[in-house]
């Protein structure tokens, strides 16, 4: 019974990933059969043209560089609003909870009166705004508890020697904490990498990313083509993010 | 101790202020398209010379009974899908913790599968000529692929809902998970002394403990699935549509004068997400604030 269930939630997990891979080269079958009459690997090739490594390479980069922003605009805010009281904390807090909280497409359909003004709808940089708003919160949530959940103790060592805030945070704090650093980034990197909608609204349809390419896809006909566009889609953002967590800093060093 | 900390770790006072502004100013824009979408709803717009306050867009659309039926549609979808993803995740936290197993790693899996993927996954699997229908006429257990019952295109947005409950139930696990076994190498000792079963372990110790993250998990969930556009737009029927995939489609309308009424639609969505931030300031934050007091 105890093996039974957990066999259940690995059939439940990676089915639907291993139909994907049967569906993306299986393109005829038998008549009310699961064998495959016809297999090709064809679907898997024609991803492969550069058109669309352009496509993906962009739409990586729009996603590392929107988590990586995020991330340098959360950490200061989130040390501060861990370690110091100042007025309108909780009103900071309470703000931090509107660009997750309230549906995104609402608010970014009345913000694009102001992308609009500043010339940035339509553009990469309009693109990376938006996807860094949304990511944001997350950012300053996870760094929060981290930095609460740890403490200041080696800062305040280095605050009684007199060291500078910059010395501080290169050799004190970026350490400690560049795992769940690592993590927000990966955390972001998801949710900007599978934004659709936004990246439409705010780009416009100029702005292409992978996620522009695939939607339509799995609309249309063409199951054997979408199933291999979504492949190559989790494929990518797997890689990504295994890149991201063998990345490990100074892994004990939080146990101190 | 702490005055040397004051003095040189925070010289001056609004350096927390500094700190935050970069945040901030993001924040205020994500405030800004709030107040513009608000703004147009009540019909003020002055690009296109609209310019007087009028009830009129969000009268028309609270009366039409076709934004009726889809926000209480959105309402059912996502109520269910963020409830069912709390409970299944709990059950399986809990399940992970009793039995001390350590390679759950697999399980975070769907978290990091895009929506737009997870809507694959589910037409794959659910189809009428997809993966399970293939795999049960092939044991001979259903004639053809008439007589699969239809999961995706329904009246109850099956579909839809498990393919949000897919990913939603990795999330909760992701957060719960960690707080249930620190609770638990704490309290399970003790109960078991007492010679309590586990099913009111569960329900009487661990509950309680980990409500504030389950509260907090199903309000997230609750207004993703709330503001979502993709899932419901690829697993809905056509005849469903809920109230982010109407908003768009008013909005995409050619006349420009049309936007009020989008907007009003957003508003909707907007008020609800500020009632969600208010439970969620309620339930979570405070609590939280509480403890540390």
């Amino acid at each position: 019974m105890k093996k039974l269930f957990y066999k259940i939630l690995i059939l439940i997990v990676f089915i639907p990933i291993i139909a994907l891979i049967i569906f993306s080269f299986c393109i005829r079958f038998d008549k009310y059969n699961i064998l495959p009459s016809y297999i090709s690997f064809d679907r898997l090739f024609i991803l492969l043209k550069p058109v669309y490594l352009k496509l993906i390479i962009s739409s990586v980069l729009i996603s590392f560089i929107s988590s990586i922003v995020a991330i340098i605009v959360a950490l200061p805010a989130a040390y501060v609003v861990a370690y110091y009281d100042f007025r309108f904390k909780n009103l900071f807090l309470v703000l931090t909870l509107f660009p997750i909280l309230v549906p995104p497409y609402a608010y970014f359909m009345g913000l694009l009166k102001i992308f609009n003004l500043l010339n940035i709808s339509d553009s990469i940089f309009g693109v990376i705004l938006s996807h860094t708003i949304l990511i944001l919160p997350y950012g300053i949530i996870n760094m929060k508890n981290a930095f609460s959940s740890v403490g200041r103790k080696y800062e305040e060592m280095a605050i009684t020697f007199n060291d500078k805030p910059l010395n501080r945070f290169l050799y004190i704090i970026l350490p400690i904490f560049i795992n769940t650093i690592i993590a927000t980034i990966a955390v972001g990197f998801t949710i900007s990498f599978s934004q659709y909608f936004l990246t439409l609204l705010v780009g416009g349809g100029k702005v292409k990313t992978y996620a522009l390419y695939v939607l339509p896809l799995i609309q249309g006909n063409n199951r054997a083509l979408a199933a291999a566009a979504s492949l190559y889609y989790i494929l990518i953002n797997g890689i990504f993010l295994i890149f991201i967590s063998k990345t490990h800093f100074n892994k004990d060093i939080t146990t101190l | 101790m702490k005055t040397i900390i004051s003095n040189n770790g925070l010289k001056n006072k609004f350096i927390p202020y500094i700190m935050i502004f970069p945040s901030l100013l993001l924040l205020l824009l994500c405030l800004f398209g709030i107040f513009s979408c608000i703004l147009q709803a009540f019909g003020i717009m002055d690009v296109i010379g609209l310019k007087s306050f009028t009830f009129d867009y969000i009268k028309s659309a609270l009366s039409s009974k076709k934004l009726l039926n889809s926000f209480m549609y959105t309402m059912y979808l996502s109520f269910t899908q963020s409830l069912l993803s709390v409970i299944i995740g709990f059950i399986i936290a809990s399940y992970l913790i009793k039995n001390k197993i350590e390679k759950y790693g697999f399980l975070y899996t769907p978290f990091s599968v895009p929506h737009i993927v997870v809507a694959m996954f589910t037409i794959l699997l659910f189809a009428e000529n997809g993966f399970f229908s293939r795999i049960l006429c092939s044991l001979h257990i259903i004639k053809d692929f008439n007589s699969f019952p239809n999961i995706l295109y329904n009246d109850l947005g099956i579909g839809a809902i498990l393919a949000y409950v897919w990913k939603g139930t990795a999330y909760v696990l992701s957060v719960i998970y960690v707080v249930m076994n620190v609770f638990d190498n704490k309290y399970y000792e003790v109960s078991k002394t007492m010679n309590v079963s586990y099913f009111r372990y569960i329900i009487d110790i661990l509950l309680p403990l980990t409500k504030r993250q389950l509260i907090s998990s199903f309000l997230i969930l609750f207004s993703y699935g709330f503001g979502s556009y993709e899932i419901p737009f690829l697993l809905a029927k056509t005849t469903h549509k809920t109230l982010p995939v109407y908003a768009y489609e008013e909005f995409l309308n050619p006349d420009i004068l049309n936007r009020p009424v989008a907007q009003s639609y957003n508003l909707i969505m907007i008020i609800c997400g500020l009632m969600i931030i208010i439970l969620y300031y309620i339930f979570v934050n405070r609590v939280a604030l509480k403890k540390i007091k």
